[in-house]
């Protein structure tokens, strides 16, 4: 394919554009002239403020504009809604007050050849409400407001987030007990940034049962447990000669503040603490009086150079027990550094040295059971209630 | 026999016979003296009748106002007894006419053919006459480009099928294909449809057919659809190239000139030095010759033909192409030479160019103010002025267009220039009556005049616009432009 030659070819194919709109003269089309006259209306307001009464503004004022060569007389009317017009040639006034209803459409007409041309408005009547740059819902809304009736949301539209403090004033705000948890109440695991700093501040959770069951690994990992009154541990009711309970830990339960109670009602099992080693080698020391309730009681000392029981309390140790036996191993003492008074409320009390020391009681030694038999060198001796 | 012995064989004055051969239905062969071809001839043992009375005189000339002119001669033939009355009556008109020159001694073989042409007519302008009027071949390219019609049923089925050279603007095409919005271009393969317009505004939705010569509408067209294209393939779009294809491939079929009809060499030169571009559009009938005349116009030359009737381009231009031919005194007799014409002096040139082949005025579409214009203005011109030549010689400072067929300003400025300052100076034509020898210039070759007079004693160099051959006599009249 040659190359274009010729300097008007190549004039046409440089230029651009190479088709412009054409003007057509109005008069050149059948019907144009007519088409193009019409009518509009200009207004002073679009709205009127205040359901009743007197409204703001109090008069609307409207003005109607031919166009396009358009002339006559301009023939005002309501179309929809009422009110009440003041007409003034291509002008007409609207009163506020007169209008009922939330709007009002007003139609302006000018009549040529058989041909009407009209332009119609619509002026709203709002209430003083409206006028407002915010609502306060509880004295200014009466009733409920409806989901329905709620179409803005402002700014909080806009966030992803509340912030309960900040970004709510009133009622509303992070101390509200939230008694319908919605979504939260079901969920299966609580992060900890869902509860804040990620700790349970003390006293949130204070009613109810937390069973262990719901714990990991049925154990509880911690230091201390501590409480005004008694810390139960409650066993199963079944006559299983299972464990009542057991508590592990590196460390022994040293130390009681308050007052340490085991209890057993039925008369399955004693109170037997067999590895005593976990109780710091046998030694409980008990800095209140130490009260064991139960039909038998064994403390046995497997390891040397620990006293089974050792207190400076003022109210001793009682021991109440139908059945208690005391074994020490041999070189430690049965009973050690117990300044008060030893009282065992028992019926039977089997006090089995192995060799070691039997004890240091520097206070009184008060068995109130029905008999005291001593076992001195491999000679019984029997002492009586009625010989004390 | 060599070109040099042909020329001393001019030069010493020998008993010369011209040979004619007509192909007429009965070929005829006359002769000046009774001529037979030898035995050993080819053809053998040939008769020529002696009818011819006078001698074979021949004019050829290059216009100098750019008109064409076409060269003519006559054969007088004896028919004192009536013996030739018969002639009259058979078909001489377009016949194939030969005159070979020679000696009465020599052998068929060495005579020289140094008219090749067409014969107008036989008349009689005596009672004892029959006079053969000649043309020259360019006679034969005197025929309709094209004889095709549409045919059909449409309205157009009797407009000739169109014919577009080289390149062309906003072009009217033919509508061939009503239902189809189907038009042609060209009557046959061409090389591209450049831009198809309704009323001067582009369309995108055309489909062109270019093995045909045809495009086709994408829709109902909304006005008059115009076309810019590029015509007839092998695409041609030089003045050489494009005269060669209109005598060799349009016209009617039996006087097409062949190739062999054409001075290869002398066209294939001019083309080297004549590269504008052209475009032709021939939607309705035109001549073959006259197209053939406006193409070489457009470049400032001239379609003739050679002695021998090879066609060739001659440009009319000082100096002239080649080694002149030195004419002083001795070369032409005394007191022949003469002043035959004064050309007027112009001070100006303007040329037309890029057409509009077809003029859209008052186009009320939608383009651009300037495109209008350039739709509704048939030709954009260029001018060359010369101010000083104007106020010397009192002339107008604008000059009469003078249209052409090519296509960009800087080859119409050029043309221009080299018009403006071949005429701007004062030209005279010499006329002389020279010796035999002479009787082989050709039209356009440069010559070297010499004579005492008017200007002439060192030299002028020229060109020939006319010769006057009368070979019996072995003289001829030269005419030279300096």
């Amino acid at each position: 394919m040659a190359a274009i030659q010729n300097d008007r070819d190549l004039l046409l194919q440089a230029a651009s554009p190479r088709v412009v709109p054409i003007p057509i003269p109005i008069d050149r089309i059948d019907g144009l002239p007519e088409a193009l006259k019409s009518l509009r209306i200009k207004t002073s307001a679009t709205t009127f403020i205040g359901s009743s009464g007197a409204t703001n503004p109090a008069t609307i004022t409207l003005t109607a504009e031919k166009l396009g060569g358009l002339a006559g007389a301009v023939t005002w009317s309501v179309i929809t809604g009422a009110g009440t017009l003041a007409p003034n040639g291509d002008s007409c006034a609207v009163t506020g007050s007169t209008v009922t209803g939330t709007s009002i459409t007003i139609r302006a007409r000018v009549t040529v050849g058989g041909i009407n041309y009209d332009a119609q408005i619509s002026l709203s009547k709002l209430g003083a409400l409206s006028a407002q740059e915010q609502i306060n819902l509880t004295s200014q809304v009466v009733g409920q407001l409806a989901m329905g009736n709620v179409t803005g949301y402002g700014a909080l539209a806009l966030l992803n987030q509340v912030n309960l403090n900040t970004q709510t004033i009133g009622a509303l705000n992070g101390q509200t007990q939230i008694t319908n948890l919605g979504a939260l109440a079901y969920v299966n695991a609580l992060a900890a940034n869902q509860i804040g700093a990620g700790t349970l501040a003390a006293g949130v959770i204070y009613a109810g049962t937390i069973n262990v069951e719901n714990l990991v690994g049925n154990t509880i990992s911690g230091k201390s447990l501590s409480g005004s009154d008694f810390i139960y541990i409650g066993g199963v009711s079944a006559s299983s000669p299972v464990s009542l309970a057991r508590i592990n830990g590196d460390e022994a339960i040293s130390q009681f503040a308050g007052r340490f109670t085991v209890r057993r009602s039925d008369s399955q099992s004693d109170f037997d603490i067999s590895r005593v080693g976990n109780l710091k080698h046998g030694n409980i020391s008990l800095g209140v009086t130490a009260e064991f309730l139960g039909s038998s009681f064994t403390v046995r000392n497997e390891s040397v150079g620990y006293a089974n029981f050792q207190t400076s309390a003022a109210g001793g140790i009682i021991l109440r027990h139908n059945n208690i036996t005391m074994q020490n191993a041999a070189g430690a003492a049965l009973m050690s550094a117990i300044t008060a008074r030893v009282s065992f409320n028992t019926s039977y009390v089997n006090l089995r040295n192995s060799g070691g020391f039997a004890g240091g009681i520097n206070g009184d030694l008060v068995f109130s059971g029905s008999d005291l038999g001593m076992n001195i060198n491999g000679t019984w001796w029997k002492f009586t209630k009625t010989l004390a | 026999m060599t070109d040099a012995e042909y020329q001393a064989w001019l030069v010493r004055d020998g008993y010369r016979v011209a040979l004619i051969e007509v192909d007429t239905d009965i070929p005829r062969y006359l002769s000046t003296v009774a001529y037979t071809t030898l035995p050993t001839d080819t053809p053998a043992n040939r008769m020529h009748l002696p009818c011819v009375a006078g001698g074979f005189a021949f004019s050829e000339r290059l216009s100098l106002d750019g008109n064409p002119a076409i060269s003519a001669g006559d054969i007088e033939l004896s028919n004192e007894d009536g013996a030739l009355d018969a002639w009259l009556s058979e078909v001489w008109v377009n016949r194939a006419i030969r005159v070979y020159i020679g000696d009465v001694s020599w052998s068929r073989a060495d005579f020289r053919l140094e008219f090749s042409g067409v014969v107008a007519d036989l008349t009689s302008s005596a009672a004892g006459r029959l006079n053969i009027v000649l043309r020259n071949k360019l006679e034969r390219l005197n025929t309709p480009v094209v004889e095709a019609v549409l045919g059909g049923t449409t309205t157009n089925k009797d407009r000739l099928l169109p014919v577009l050279l080289g390149e062309c603007h906003n072009v009217e095409p033919l509508l061939v294909d009503p239902a189809n919005h189907e038009y042609q271009v060209h009557s046959g393969p061409m090389e591209r449809v450049i831009e198809v317009r309704d009323n001067g505004v582009p369309l995108s939705n055309t489909t062109a057919a270019l093995s045909t010569g045809k495009f086709r509408l994408g829709g109902t067209p909304a006005g008059t659809i115009t076309v810019s294209a590029q015509g007839r393939t092998p695409y041609q779009n030089t003045a050489g190239n494009l005269v060669r294809t209109l005598a060799t491939a349009y016209g009617t079929p039996s006087e097409r000139l062949t190739p062999a009809d054409l001075d290869t060499v002398s066209l294939d030169a001019f083309n080297v030095l004549n590269q504008q571009v052209l475009g032709m559009s021939l939607p309705d009938r035109a001549n073959v010759l006259q197209c053939c005349q406006q193409i070489a116009a457009s470049v400032g030359a001239q379609v003739v033909m050679s002695r021998q009737g090879l066609l060739r381009l001659v440009k009319v231009a000082l100096p002239g192409v080649g080694a002149p031919v030195a004419i002083g005194p001795s070369d032409y007799e005394a007191g022949s030479l003469s002043i035959k014409q004064r050309i007027d002096v112009v001070a100006g040139v303007k040329l037309g160019y890029c057409r509009a082949w077809s003029v859209q005025a008052n186009l009320d579409t939608g383009i651009p103010p300037a495109h209008k214009d350039l739709f509704a203005q048939e030709w954009l011109t260029v001018t060359a002025r010369d101010t000083a030549v104007a106020a010397a010689y009192r002339l107008y400072a604008e000059p009469a267009q003078v249209d052409t067929l090519l296509l960009r300003a800087a080859d119409a400025q050029a043309e221009a220039d080299r018009r403006l300052a071949l005429w701007k100076v004062s030209r005279t034509v010499y006329s002389l009556r020279g010796y035999a020898h002479l009787l082989t210039l050709e039209l356009g070759q440069p010559v070297t005049l010499t004579a005492p007079r008017w200007g002439l004693d060192a030299g002028r160099q020229g060109i020939v616009i006319a010769v006057q051959r009368d070979w019996i006599a072995g003289r001829c009249v030269v005419e030279v432009l300096i």
